[in-house]
């Protein structure tokens, strides 16, 4: 009786951890809008350019990947989707416009406004889409306990050759949390509000060494074809 | 003998309500003391804090830069304190917070600060006063330093909240080291607290007699209090609020009961108009910051009492017209917007923006002609606008 009880709990457990884990990224990923609803509502979709912190120095190769894996997975989920050349080429023509290059854009925010106002409207001018979807690479903190980092539906190892065979010895276990790079995709509507929003994990940026964390040269991102594509797929797997 | 359930949750209520009122009994009310307040190294570091915050908000543009409607307000706390101003020998200062939810709090040193939604819900100045009034009467009974005296004692029993930390940290040390936590936290954290029932019915008596002192119908404090109740879900959302006490009916009906005991011969009701023209900038800020919220209904509604009180500003047409394409970005009805623009320039012909969208507005509707007019006359008025070689740009492109 004892260990059916036991059994009893667990089973409970399992199933109110799991109820909670749906009911979490459920009420996450859609924000006032119903999947459904989504779905069918917002057919036609506008990619902007991929947006990623500067210490992450993505190349283009990455970006590019990046962007043509979300069009690919939303065209597979049966939107109609305009790729983030389109948006690219308005947001150039009204900066050259105003006379706006990547290195003034920080300097005159009155012109950066006006830019960023009329690209959004000449955007919904010219191609009368039904919402915006934004892609961002962020630099997040991933929690790791020993040699695994798990984050935004995604893992990897993080330790260090030969610590191995000093866990052995010593017995010891580590944990904390580092730095890892996440891919935020946002779905808002033409009034600009958030409908979607969810990360996929795509690679860390740190190790372990010995002794101590240590950050991984910024020249080794970016390097793990399938980690890229694969944050893509994390990051709209909600839809 | 079997234990009820509750019987530790109801242990621990009337534990901190004891707790609450034996502090609220131990200190005096600031205009009773006889020497200087803050009396207390403690109670220094905690103004102390709440200054910073102040600063803080000042700095991060939190609240709207207006000295003017600052000074309005100021006189307002004045006329309700009276002769303790000088007494307490205290600086009137009052802080308007740019955020929708309705709501206002007194920090320790008597500073209050008011929401632009708390501003935007009321009808006159004397529904303000019977709010600021309640406010005094916290800072007058020094609740927030008893709230957080008696957080602390809580705190003892596992409850931990960063202000206590800081300020016992203060005080044990003499030094105040603000990074132990956000100023910014710590008001979060004690504005989302709240007072105790106790602390509020006290404050919302005391309030009313100070309402009543100053002049002011005592009845408008029951429409001031019915405004702070809980409207909509984005209320809801927010933690901070004053109107998330949930007993907003018993208190009204307090006060019914006081106001009907203080049997104050009738006033005057002040009229919206001067209020509106006092805190008009308040209602647009509000306006604004629903619209940024997709709460176009109340956005609407603030307009509307703005532009009816006050037809001659162009902003609040306009700012009627931005609301509708915030509301409905593709028309397909463009008349109201249009309409909205059109009225803001025929009070003021040389109204830029309203040109500018204007002429937005109808080259969204291929209608070229007036689009080009629009955009000239906003060129003639602003060459040099951000903008302005984009504007140029769609005139080109239009005679194309």
């Amino acid at each position: 009786m004892k260990q059916f009880k036991s059994y009893l709990s667990c089973v409970l457990i399992l199933l109110f951890s799991a109820n909670l884990s749906y009911a979490e990224s459920s009420k996450d990923a859609f924000i006032n809008i119903k999947k459904r609803a989504l779905k069918n509502e917002y057919r036609h979709l506008a990619i902007a350019p991929l947006d990623a912190a500067t210490d992450l120095k993505i190349p283009d190769s990455a970006k590019n990947m990046l962007e043509q894996e979300v069009v690919k997975r939303l065209k597979k989920e049966g939107f109609k989707v305009l790729p983030p050349q389109i948006m690219q080429d308005i947001r150039q023509q009204m900066n050259n416009l105003v006379g706006l290059t990547d290195q003034t854009s920080e300097k005159d925010s009155k012109k950066l406004a006006a830019v960023l106002d009329h690209s959004y409207r000449e955007l919904m001018l010219r191609h009368k889409v039904d919402g915006i979807v934004s892609l961002r690479v962020r630099i997040v903190g991933a929690p790791f306990r020993n040699d695994k980092a798990e984050w935004d539906g995604t893992s990897q190892k993080i330790e260090h050759k030969g610590d191995g065979l000093m866990k052995f010895i010593t017995g010891k276990s580590y944990g904390g949390t580092i730095a890892a790079s996440t891919l935020k995709v946002s779905i808002w509507d033409r009034r600009e509000t958030l409908l979607y929003s969810w990360d996929g994990g795509i690679e860390v940026l740190m190790q372990r060494n010995a002794k101590a964390l240590e950050q991984i040269p910024a020249s080794e991102f970016w390097q793990d074809e399938k980690r890229i594509k694969n944050s893509a797929k994390l990051a709209l797997s909600p839809l | 003998m079997k234990r009820p359930p509750y019987l530790p949750i109801l242990l621990l209520v009337f534990g901190t309500a004891l707790s609450t009122l034996s502090l609220a009994a131990k200190y005096q009310p600031i205009n009773e003391i006889p020497h200087s307040v803050p009396d207390s190294q403690e109670e220094k570091q905690i103004w102390e804090i709440g200054k910073e915050h102040q600063k803080q908000v000042r700095e991060t543009g939190e609240v709207i830069d207006d000295p003017e409607m600052e000074a309005q307000l100021e006189a307002l706390v004045a006329r309700l304190m009276g002769d303790m101003v000088e007494t307490i020998g205290m600086e009137v200062k009052v802080l308007i917070f740019k955020d929708p939810t309705v709501n206002a709090w007194v920090y320790p040193d008597g500073a209050i600060a008011v929401q632009t939604g708390l501003l935007a819900e009321l009808e006159n100045e004397a529904q303000l006063a019977a709010i600021l009034g309640h406010e005094i009467s916290h800072f007058l009974n020094r609740h927030a330093f008893i709230q957080i005296k008696s957080k602390q004692k809580q705190s003892a029993i596992g409850k931990g909240l960063g202000l206590l930390a800081t300020a016992a940290v203060a005080a044990k040390t003499g030094t105040l080291d603000t990074s132990l936590m956000g100023a910014g936290q710590v008001w979060t954290d004690l504005v989302t607290s709240g007072y105790s029932r106790n602390l509020e019915t006290k404050a919302d008596e005391q309030g009313l007699q100070l309402l009543v002192a100053a002049g002011y119908e005592p009845n408008q404090a029951l429409p001031a209090f019915e405004a702070l109740r809980i409207k909509d879900d984005d209320q809801l959302n927010v933690g901070k609020i004053w109107s998330s006490h949930p007993d907003i009916d018993s208190r009204l009906k307090n006060l019914k009961k006081q106001i009907k005991r203080i049997k104050s011969p009738p006033h005057n009701i002040p009229p919206e108009q001067s209020y509106v023209e006092a805190y008009g900038k308040a209602l647009l800020v509000d306006a604004q910051l629903d619209l940024q919220r997709q709460r176009y209904q109340r956005a609407h509604k603030t307009l509307q009492r703005y532009t009816r009180a006050l037809p001659d500003q162009p902003f609040g047409h306009y700012m009627v017209g931005e609301a509708y394409r915030k509301e409905y970005p593709e028309g397909p009805d463009f008349k109201p917007r249009l309409a909205a623009y059109q009225k803001a320039i025929a009070v003021d012909p040389e109204f830029a923006l309203a040109h500018k969208e204007l002429g937005m507005a109808y080259r969204q509707q291929q209608l070229n002609e007036p689009a080009t007019a629009a955009f000239n006359r906003y060129l003639a008025l602003v060459p040099d606008a951000a903008d302005a070689p984009i504007i140029r740009w769609y005139i080109d492109s239009s005679n194309q």
